[in-house]
């Protein structure tokens, strides 16, 4: 069936608008990756600027410098797969166990899990318990203090609660075990819950600099977001009358390195998305409206 | 006695001698001592040479193993207010104005009165006393030892485009006349450039009044606190609290201030237009002059040259030679109520400021290696180095004493020429009263309100946005509804009491 003039002139203006909206919100990122490429010279000069008025490459050598940050994205790679791998686990057994009606005493159990994202003993108990597990100066210490998140718990919870029992009483019926049912059946059926949980605890291996910030003085264990805020926090501190800004022996590209290590940070990260998205919002969606 | 028993005797004297002195040293000796300090910053890459340096020449003195934590500069406060809180053990730590104190009263830190009067005399003969003022307790006792730096260096001075000057045939700037007549001439001639950046004229404001009025004992800073303070002349007025905003002082400013307004001095919207300290505005040829800090006058120097070669900057000073008062030190080492020897801590801030060469060693590291000095006594770094990759380049704002600084050979002239002025410049000696500390705890509410008030007039005011008699007196007005009164009758009852007992 031909479709209308009409019909087809709303399409074209949908799309010109929608690309008008997509290259809106790009917008910062690009003026961010052009002033990254962009000498200090022409910062000062005239701003930042999406396409690079003098190219250089400087900010980008300056961040780098020494190769601590290849080590650094090492580290993160490491505890963001590593972390997200044990803390989906983790998360998603303890929500699965407690979505069951046959496990006796779940709601007291779920309420003891609800209990810490209210209460804490505080920063400084955390932090001595930390120190007197023996985690300092190890890379665990990047990954088991957050490999367990209540909230995204009580998220997957709400989602296994929304799987239709009966499938799991069938499987059972045919002889499968909890783990069994657990990994061939609930798993597939609960991909949108997981890829949302995967994304959000990636999210929060990657980005995290606090647990490095307190625990970590090997600079060999620094992971890459510590690292460029050490870059940034210096750089910044250069500009503001620190010592070496007093020393006269050679200008560091203070604008353009931050831009730099912002796209140095992101670059991985935002990979992950296109991939999962779909199933991102779908998982949010469904456990926010099943309680 | 025969001639070979008489050599045999003395043979055996002296080497009893050696042994007892051998002795003698290796007792004093005292036991090696982790010694942990905290700081901002990044490490420097070849800081362990140093340590080994420092380690090897103190064996029998200190004898103490070095290491220093470096924490980002954002995080800096946070983390060590954590470890402290955790009892977490350390020995010497940087801290700031204000963080000092509390992490006094936290009882995080120590009483340093004692271990200085035993170990710290270098530290008492090379820091002037009014810069020990600031790092005493309400109860007068010494919480940290501060830093020494350049006297009036921060953000009161300026830095002019020597090329218009020179351009439009100006002598060199020294005073208000000569600073206006340059002001002047860039508003009249550079349509394109703003002569003043927006708020810079109280780098001139500040020396100014120094030069009409008496110095003031000040609580609180222009635009970021409640500005109170008290003059300690002769006669009636000794000691009596007042009102800065109220006092001739602050109408002198906001006549100052207008009259840049006015002249066409600053950006027609000043709110709107750049203003502060961007220090890109004079290199890229927005504004022809700024208020600036001495410590960045080589990054504002290298900016201009890489931008606009063609420019030159000069340094400028209100009222160059006068003395200056003592201002407020903000960067303190303290010792660590955790430290396992707070007498071997304080033997070690002892110790860089004991010889030029120690200073040299902790502060620029070793010679030879790290840098080489010029004859002029300036320190020469490798060929292309980069200033924020330095092979040792410690954070300085825990032991620095700019008497003891070197020039560095690349800086440019006129941070040279202020690094000199600073150094031989005279300071005021801060009067007894200068000890004494506000406690605000009861009138928490009054400057809160009061620091509303002056963050929305204040700044206005005192640039000649806001002008006329009538704004200024609602100024003062709402000031005292918000409860000035209340904190000038509080004050001067605390000084008073403060004065009795410190007679």
């Amino acid at each position: 069936m031909r479709r209308s003039v009409l019909l087809r002139t709303f399409d074209v203006l949908n799309v010109v608008y929608l690309t008008g909206i997509a290259l809106l919100l790009i917008s910062p990122f690009l003026l961010v990756l052009g002033t990254s490429f962009s000498t200090e010279k022409s910062i000062m000069l005239h701003g930042y600027a999406m396409w690079p008025r003098e190219f250089s490459l400087d900010a980008y050598r300056f961040v780098i410098r020494g190769g601590a940050i290849f080590r650094a994205y090492g580290v993160s790679i490491f505890v963001t797969f590593v972390g997200t791998l044990i803390a989906v686990l983790i998360t998603s057994m303890a929500g699965y166990a407690i979505s069951r009606r046959i496990l006796r005493y779940r709601n007291a159990v779920a309420l003891v899990f609800y209990f810490t994202m209210l209460f804490n003993g505080g920063i400084v108990p955390w932090y001595i318990m930390v120190n007197n597990m023996g985690l300092r100066n190890s890379i665990w210490v990047l990954i088991l203090p957050i490999c367990f998140s209540p909230f995204l718990m009580l998220l997957i919870r709400n989602f296994f609660q929304t799987l239709p029992e009966a499938v799991i009483e069938s499987v059972k019926l045919d002889g499968a075990g909890e783990m069994r049912i657990f990994l061939q059946i609930i798993l597939p059926m609960a991909l949108p819950g997981f890829a949302t949980i995967t994304l959000f605890y990636m999210l929060s291996f990657w980005n995290d600099w606090w647990l490095a910030l307190c625990f970590i003085d090997k600079e060999a264990l620094f992971p890459l977001q510590y690292l460029l805020r050490k870059v940034l926090s210096s750089t910044l501190y250069a500009g503001m009358g620190g010592m070496q800004s007093k020393m006269n022996v050679g200008t560091a590209p203070t604008e353009s390195a931050k831009t730099a290590t912002s796209i140095l940070t992101i670059g991985p990260i935002i990979l992950v998305y296109p991939f999962i998205q779909k199933y991102f919002i779908k998982g949010i969606t469904i456990g926010a409206v099943k309680g | 006695m025969t001639k070979g028993k008489g050599f045999s005797v003395l043979v055996v004297l002296l080497t009893l001698t050696m042994l007892a002195a051998f002795a003698a040293t290796a007792a004093a000796a005292p036991a090696l001592y982790n010694l942990r300090i905290m700081t901002a910053g990044d490490k420097p890459p070849d800081q362990q040479s140093v340590f080994d340096a420092i380690e090897a020449k103190t064996r029998n003195t200190l004898n103490v193993k070095i290491t220093v934590d470096y924490i980002p500069w954002g995080d800096y406060i946070e983390k060590v207010r954590l470890m402290s809180a955790a009892k977490e053990k350390f020995d010497i730590c940087l801290t700031f104005s204000g963080v000092a104190s509390e992490a006094f009263n936290r009882q995080e830190m120590i009483p340093l009165d004692d271990l200085l009067k035993q170990y710290g005399q270098n530290l008492s003969k090379k820091i002037l006393p009014s810069n020990w003022v600031w790092a005493k307790s309400a109860d007068g006792k010494t919480i940290a030892v501060p830093c020494q730096y350049a006297k009036d260096g921060i953000y009161t001075t300026l830095v002019v485009r020597k090329d218009l000057r020179v351009k439009y045939k100006l002598p060199e700037i020294t005073n208000m006349d000569t600073l206006g007549r340059y002001l002047d001439a860039v508003a009249k001639n550079e349509p394109k450039i703003t002569p003043l950046l927006g708020g810079s004229i109280q780098a001139a404001v500040v020396h100014e009044l120094e030069r009409l009025y008496d110095p003031v004992i000040d609580y609180g800073y222009q635009g970021q606190g409640y500005f109170i303070g008290f003059w300690e002349t002769k006669g009636a007025d000794a000691c009596k609290v007042k009102n800065w905003y109220a006092d001739k002082r602050a109408q002198t400013c906001n006549k100052m201030g207008a009259d840049a307004m006015n002249r066409g001095w600053y950006a027609k919207d000043l709110n709107a237009g750049i203003q502060g300290y961007d220090q890109t505005a004079i290199a890229s040829g927005l504004v022809a002059c700024l208020q600036m800090d001495y410590y960045n006058f080589n990054t504002i120097y290298n900016n201009a040259k890489q931008t606009n070669p063609s420019f030159e900057l000069e340094w400028a000073l209100i009222n160059k030679g006068q003395p200056v008062p003592a201002e407020t030190c903000n960067n303190f080492s303290q010792v660590s109520a955790t430290s396992g020897d707070p007498a071997r801590a304080v033997m070690f801030l002892d110790w860089i400021q004991a010889s030029q060469d120690n200073y040299d060693l902790w502060y620029y590291g070793i010679k030879g290696k790290h840098y080489t000095l010029s004859s002029k006594g300036d320190v020469v770094y490798p060929a292309g180095s980069i200033s924020t990759a330095l092979p040792y380049a410690p954070t300085p704002w825990y032991f620095r004493n700019y008497m003891m600084d070197r020039a560095i050979s690349t800086d440019c002239d006129m941070s040279k020429t202020a690094q000199e002025y600073w150094k031989n410049v005279k300071v005021l000696p801060l009067p007894s009263t200068a000890a004494f500390v506000f406690q605000t705890k009861d009138f928490e509410l009054e400057i809160t309100q009061l620091n509303t008030i002056i963050a929305q007039y204040w700044n206005d005011l005192s640039n000649g946005v806001l002008q006329g008699d009538a704004n200024y007196q609602k100024f003062l007005k709402e000031l005292d509804n918000a409860g000035m009164p209340a904190i000038l009758a509080g004050m001067q009852k605390q000084l008073d009491a403060w004065r009795a007992a410190h007679k």
